[in-house]
């Protein structure tokens, strides 16, 4: 028994050319691992994670806590996904549920150019409008921080949670919705009880790749968060995540020293984060397409 | 005369699902073979091992021999594009390719290697005066020519050759791809299906253009039209849920069929 | 009463989506008032002026971003599309094809601080392109795979598998079938979510600032291993490092013409797939 099988040389071509995108995967997980790992022999994993003070540049006693920058980070990523996912998901359920063709035509369309507004375009429009309005409402001096990031982050994150969920609606067979409406149920029961919970996974893996977009967001966080260091004690108050960190130092650190081994191993943990993100999301899937 | 084609116990497996049985056969050259059956009983797939159309299936698996003028079509140095060429394949749907007439019918002679240097780039999308063809020397020229008049196609189509092979009906689309295959001057013609989504009207010219054929090709024909093929063929082979029950001249399997398997198709008992 | 908080829900469904389409309208009316005072004329056909900003203008920062797109074009859209053909007219189902499809998977939500702090090690130190245009346009060329690879499969596999097949039956290779039959085919689907991932790629900040990106330079670069301005670069600057009180009305513009720019791109590929939708006949 054989099976049919005919030799083409354009076939390794293209393979080869598709490999491009393994090697640059590979190759950025590698030299974020073989550089900012290197961080660690000087610096202990427990400093790093949980010292509060990042003072690389201090003069005498330097430190290495991320801790305030995570905390950073942690405050405007889950405000900005708690104001962002009930957004995408009314969005979504109004574009795959209650839409007509016509207004579906217009706003699908609408939606994905919001992705395609620069995010140093928000961060301006941060910068000039938002964080002055804030600053009003909260009788602030100054509005760039946490909450104002969050805000215009969540802005950001938005096309991607709703487009993500309105395709997994509409993946929904319409057999549930007409089995549900032949029950007697009404157009909302319906939606909530039957068409919600059979696209659960893919809406959570909306969720999941809206987060990861969220915490890789840099222009908006470098822009109007407000950049401090300090360890923040609410969402008014200034603070420096992650990514912003990383680019507002990259470009002044002595390549090779601990300091630019310090933000490799931050870049490092990003990319774990969102690694981990979308493989959960990638399961999800997988998991709805075998059932 | 030897067989063009045959074939000693081919099996196809399409993932584990064992679609063709053990099937022998011979086509003899210069005669319209035809295979009938229900669907599902393999007579597509065995219609594909003839040409290695097979491998475009990518959960298929296949065994056994099969030798067309004395070359293993299942070896595996076989020269598929090569095979292809002396064994065309025409299917069940019209498959025009978005462009134009000319461009559909010369697509053959151009892959191998053939130009018409009045017709390069931005040239293509000129209008073709019919006089002009019927005048010129142009290799392409002639050869698309002559496969519209064999398909007689070329009076209705002379005016609008440059034009889009996909604004014309359905049966003259399938008269295009039967045009397109003989372009390249095979040997065998395979034919699946061609005639399951036409009228009556369009059925009845492509049957013609095929007995037309029969001087210059060996033809294979699958249908499920059991007086198609009681019109056309002169062998018949009847399958049956991936085995070839029966195979003889066309007049004898219908008129006498040997086995009872047969007979209840023919009859009209199941299928 | 059910019937009653049915409509309340869906009014705020159907509100919700009008607001967000609303900010959209928001943004551009609010960033074409804020540099309406500096848009003009000399602002677009001049170079930067770094002493008094209002005598210059910005051609250098639209030329570095024009010289950006052209190097994604020429880079990273045919590796996508490469990509692309191998999933769809090549690959078979196993390991490495799911390898390659997790690999597209995570480079599209690799934060884009990650590629610049990738290319600032690679690009820019390790293969000594320096901080150049190059070595931004390996990065944004890597980023813009995934989106491109995503567009082409769409295309590749709206072309009817009939076609192949008519094509294969012919005599052709596989290659010459996919290059005389179905990239014509999907040319348009592919050269859509080009110029939509082009759009975006053109507005990403964060790695072109830590691999090329300068704010004022002399004239226009000269070869790939210069320095350039850009539009999204330029607008960072203006609305977060410069002095001037006028900065931010000229930031505005700058940003005015980056999203006209994004904009126009995005509409036209949209405009060019719904024609093209309505007038494929298979």
């Amino acid at each position: 028994m054989f099976r049919l099988y005919r030799f083409e040389k354009s076939r390794y071509v293209f393979t080869a050319l598709a490999t491009v995108t393994v090697v640059c995967l590979a190759g950025i997980f590698f030299f974020l691992a073989s550089v900012g790992l290197g961080a660690f022999r000087q610096i202990s994993l427990r400093e790093f994670l949980f010292g509060l003070v990042w003072n690389p540049t201090a003069y005498g006693s330097v430190s290495w806590g991320i801790g305030a920058l995570l905390m950073g980070t942690v405050l405007v990523s889950v405000t900005a996904l708690v104001v962002a996912v009930p957004i995408g998901l009314a969005v979504a359920i109004y574009l795959s549920e209650l839409a007509s063709p016509r207004a579906r035509e217009f706003i699908k369309p609408a939606v994905e150019m919001i992705s395609s507004i620069p995010s140093v375009v928000l961060g301006l429009l941060g910068l000039l409008f938002f964080a002055p309005l804030i600053a009003r409402l909260f009788g602030l001096t100054n509005a760039l921080n946490a909450l104002t990031a969050a805000l215009l982050v969540a802005i950001a994150a938005l096309p991607t949670i709703a487009s993500i969920c309105d395709d997994a609606l509409s993946s929904v067979p319409a057999r549930y919705r007409e089995a549900s409406l032949a029950l007697g149920a009404s157009q909302w029961e319906t939606i909530r009880k039957a068409v919600l919970p059979a696209a659960k996974s893919g809406l959570l893996a909306g969720i999941l790749l809206g987060f990861a977009r969220i915490i890789g967001e840099t222009m908006i966080v470098l822009m109007v968060a407000g950049n401090s260091v300090a360890f923040p004690r609410s969402l008014l108050d200034p603070v420096r995540p992650l990514a912003a960190n990383i680019a507002i130092e990259i470009k002044e650190v002595v390549i090779g020293s601990l300091h630019w081994q310090a933000l490799f191993a931050i870049g490092l943990m990003l990319f774990m984060l969102t690694f981990i993100l979308n493989l959960l999301a990638d399961v999800l899937v997988r998991k709805k397409l075998k059932a | 005369m030897p067989p063009v084609i045959s074939g000693h116990n081919v099996n196809v497996w399409y993932n584990g699902l064992h679609a063709l049985k053990d099937a022998s056969l011979e086509i003899a050259e210069r005669q319209i073979t035809a295979f009938i059956g229900a669907s599902g009983s393999g007579k597509s797939t065995l219609l594909r091992c003839l040409n290695r159309m097979l491998d475009t299936i990518p959960t298929a698996r296949a065994t056994g021999e099969i030798f067309y003028r004395g070359q293993n079509v299942f070896a595996p140095d076989m020269d598929v594009m090569a095979l292809r060429r002396r064994v065309g394949m025409v299917f069940q749907n019209p498959t025009p390719f978005p462009k134009s007439i000319y461009d559909n019918i010369a697509y053959g002679l151009e892959l191998q290697g053939y130009v018409n240097r009045r017709r390069i780039g931005l040239l293509r999308r000129q209008p073709i005066d019919p006089q002009a063809m019927a005048a010129s020397t142009d290799r392409l020229d002639r050869a698309v020519m002559q496969s519209l008049q064999d398909a007689a196609l070329w009076d209705e189509v002379k005016d609008r050759l440059h034009k889009s092979a996909l604004g014309l009906s359905g049966g003259q689309q399938q008269r295009l791809c039967i045009a397109r295959s003989i372009t390249v001057q095979p040997d065998v013609l395979l034919l699946d299906e061609p005639c399951s989504e036409l009228d009556p009207i369009s059925t009845r010219k492509i049957e013609d253009f095929l007995l037309a054929l029969k001087r210059d090709y060996t033809i294979v024909i699958v249908t499920h039209n059991m007086h198609q093929a009681r019109r056309i063929s002169d062998e018949t082979c009847f399958f049956h849920l991936g085995e070839l029950i029966e195979q003889g001249p066309t007049g004898v399997v219908f008129a006498t069929p040997r086995h009872p398997l047969t007979r209840d198709y023919l009859s009209g008992a199941f299928g | 009463m059910v019937r009653r908080r049915e409509s309340i829900y869906f009014f705020l469904f159907r509100f919700v989506a009008y607001v967000a389409v609303g900010f959209l309208v928001l943004v551009v009316l609010l960033l074409v008032k804020l540099g309406a005072d500096a848009l003009s004329l000399t602002f677009l056909t001049k170079p930067w002026s770094h002493r008094d900003i209002a005598s210059g203008g910005i051609i250098q920062a639209i030329a570095g971003s024009f010289y950006l797109g052209l190097g994604i074009v020429v880079v990273g859209v045919p590796l996508g599309v490469a990509t692309a053909i191998y999933l769809v007219e090549y690959s078979r189902e196993n390991v490495w094809k799911r390898i390659i499809e997790l690999a597209i998977q995570n480079l599209a939500s690799v934060p884009s601080v990650v590629y610049g702090l990738f290319g600032f090690a690679v690009f820019v130190n390790l293969l000594r392109f320096g901080s150049s245009l190059l070595s931004a346009v390996l990065v944004l060329s890597m980023m813009v795979m995934p989106w491109v690879i995503t567009a082409a499969v769409e295309a590749l596999k709206s072309v009817p598998r009939r076609w192949r097949e008519s094509s294969l039956a012919l005599g052709a290779s596989r290659w010459s079938t996919i290059r005389r039959i179905v990239l014509p085919a999907a040319m348009p689907g592919i050269i859509t979510g080009s110029i939509i991932g082009l759009a975006r790629a053109l507005g990403e900040t964060a790695p072109i600032i830590i691999v090329g990106a300068t704010f004022y330079m002399n004239g226009l670069p000269t070869s790939v291993f210069d320095k350039f301005m850009t539009l999204p670069y330029h607008t960072f600057i203006l609305a977060t490092q410069h002095a001037d009180p006028k900065a931010p009305s000229y930031a505005a513009a700058t940003a005015v013409v980056l999203i006209g720019l994004t904009f126009c791109m995005s509409v036209g590929a949209m405009v060019l797939r719904t024609l093209y939708r309505r007038r494929r006949e298979w």
